[in-house]
């Protein structure tokens, strides 16, 4: 009988371990030569007591707190203190009762052991958002989840490991306690994103395409410094993207019986060069149900507006339209830095 | 009257006199004593009792090493526990005749 091992479940082994665990910390007063004696061999015996009648350890053999004491009564040794004398006896460091409570804890209620896996999980991405924030990288998805795959694999290797050493528990303890203090930064992180999201999806944003103060702007009408029209002209804003009006802002073009004139939303290029020509045989510059309809020439700017000097600018080449341009898509560079005389005022 | 108490007072003498037959370990010393009759031992008071024969000088211990799961913890007698065995077995004896004598007296049979 006395040859073979009974091996519990792996449940059985973990009641076991937190109850030796408990009874060790109950003993924790004593020398700690004298604690190993006493509890050397003793997670093999409550393995196989476990195994023989297959209940929690706590129903068969009392709180831990009850077996320490008649061990220690049995054994001759005095019995604990740390109530009697306060002054004189040192108090137990919050650290150790931490840690006894927690394997009372457990041994009271084995069903915690499931949420461990859960808790490695949480750490290891905790871990991982960390490292990402740190590091500024965008990988908060990535880094999370090799953090919990690492962690639950060090969970796991740990458990089998009989005794930690004490650098190992104390790094253990500290990563462990930061952990718990970053999970609420980590989820308020993820939960603000989710909402950013929503915010997106939810259409609080403002219109799409190009917009002025806050309202759309449906058509833009381009003169140059000189105060000619420029036709045909593509906008870039700062990252390169195309200005484009909106579909959504832009009203389709009906003719005079209300019917559509072309199909909607048109060609997203139509929106991205202006002034907007909507209908091919439309003039641009004189839209039906403009607000503004846009003279020939604005007011040239005065000259000290211009950044470089007229000359150069007119040498490099400035846009100027042909005379009675609307009808003309491409623009042409004039020779001459004066208005055409067909649109001088 | 309660049999833990009893119990406590002669927990030495029953613990070496299984040991003596053959070694075990903690569990092992347990079992025995309950086979034998005396359920109300406790297994912690086993355990506290094997450790102070074993600080004593009764008892020799060694530990077996097991592949698949926590070592072994086993205790033997030696010369000082055998001495010891017969000193408090003749004590016991003793006791046991002059209880057996007062309750034949007391008309009691035991």
């Amino acid at each position: 009988m006395k040859d073979t091992t009974v091996i519990g479940s792996a449940g059985q082994v973990d009641d076991v371990r937190a109850y030796v665990q408990a009874v060790r910390a109950w003993l924790g007063d004593l020398p700690a030569d004298e604690v190993e004696d006493l509890t050397a061999g003793m997670e093999a015996d409550l393995a196989e007591r476990a195994a023989e009648s297959g209940g929690p350890l706590g129903g068969l053999l009392g709180e831990p707190e009850a077996y320490a004491a008649e061990l220690r009564s049995a054994a001759g040794l005095p019995a604990r203190v740390d109530v009697v004398l306060p002054d004189a006896v040192a108090p137990e460091p919050w650290t150790d009762r931490l840690v006894r409570e927690a394997h009372e804890l457990v041994a009271r209620h084995p069903w915690l052991r499931e949420l461990r896996p859960t808790w490695w999980l949480a750490r290891g991405a905790v871990a991982g958002w960390a490292v990402a924030q740190v590091l500024g990288t965008g990988r908060v998805v990535l880094l999370p989840v090799v953090g919990a795959a690492l962690s639950m694999w060090l969970g796991l290797v740990l458990r089998r490991r009989e005794r930690l050493g004490t650098a190992l528990r104390v790094s253990l303890a500290a990563g462990n306690a930061l952990a718990v203090v970053l999970l609420l930064p980590m989820l308020a992180f993820y939960t603000a994103g989710s909402s950013d999201f929503n915010a997106v999806s939810g259409g609080d944003l403002p219109l799409p395409g190009v917009s002025s103060d806050g309202a759309p702007v449906t058509n833009l009408f381009a003169y140059d410094a000189a105060g000619q029209r420029v036709p045909d002209v593509r906008l870039y804003d700062q990252y390169g993207h195309p200005l484009t009006v909106s579909s959504e802002a832009v009203p389709p073009p009906f003719d005079a019986n209300g019917q559509p004139l072309v199909s909607w939303p048109p060609d997203p290029r139509v929106l991205g060069m202006f002034p907007l020509r909507l209908v091919a045989t439309a003039d641009p510059w004189t839209p039906s149900d403009s607000e503004w309809t846009p003279p020939l020439m604005v007011a040239p700017l005065a000259g000290s507006a211009v950044p470089s000097p007229s000359p150069s600018a007119a040498a490099s080449g400035v846009p100027s339209p042909s005379p009675g341009g609307a009808s003309n898509a491409v623009p042409s560079p004039s020779r001459s830095a004066s208005p055409s005389t067909s649109s001088t005022p | 009257m309660d049999g833990t108490q009893l119990v406590k007072g002669v927990l030495d003498l029953a613990v070496l006199a299984v040991v003596a037959r053959e070694d075990g370990y903690g569990y092992d010393v347990v079992r025995r004593l309950r086979a034998a009759g005396l359920d109300e031992v406790g297994d912690a008071s086993v355990y506290g009792t094997l450790r102070r024969l074993y600080s004593a000088g009764a008892l020799t211990s060694y530990v077996v090493p097991s592949d698949e799961g926590p070592h072994r913890k086993y205790y033997g007698i030696n010369a000082q526990g055998r001495t010891a065995l017969e000193s408090q077995g003749k004590t016991w004896a003793a006791f046991a005749a002059t209880m057996d004598g007062l309750l034949d007296e007391a008309g009691v049979r035991s």
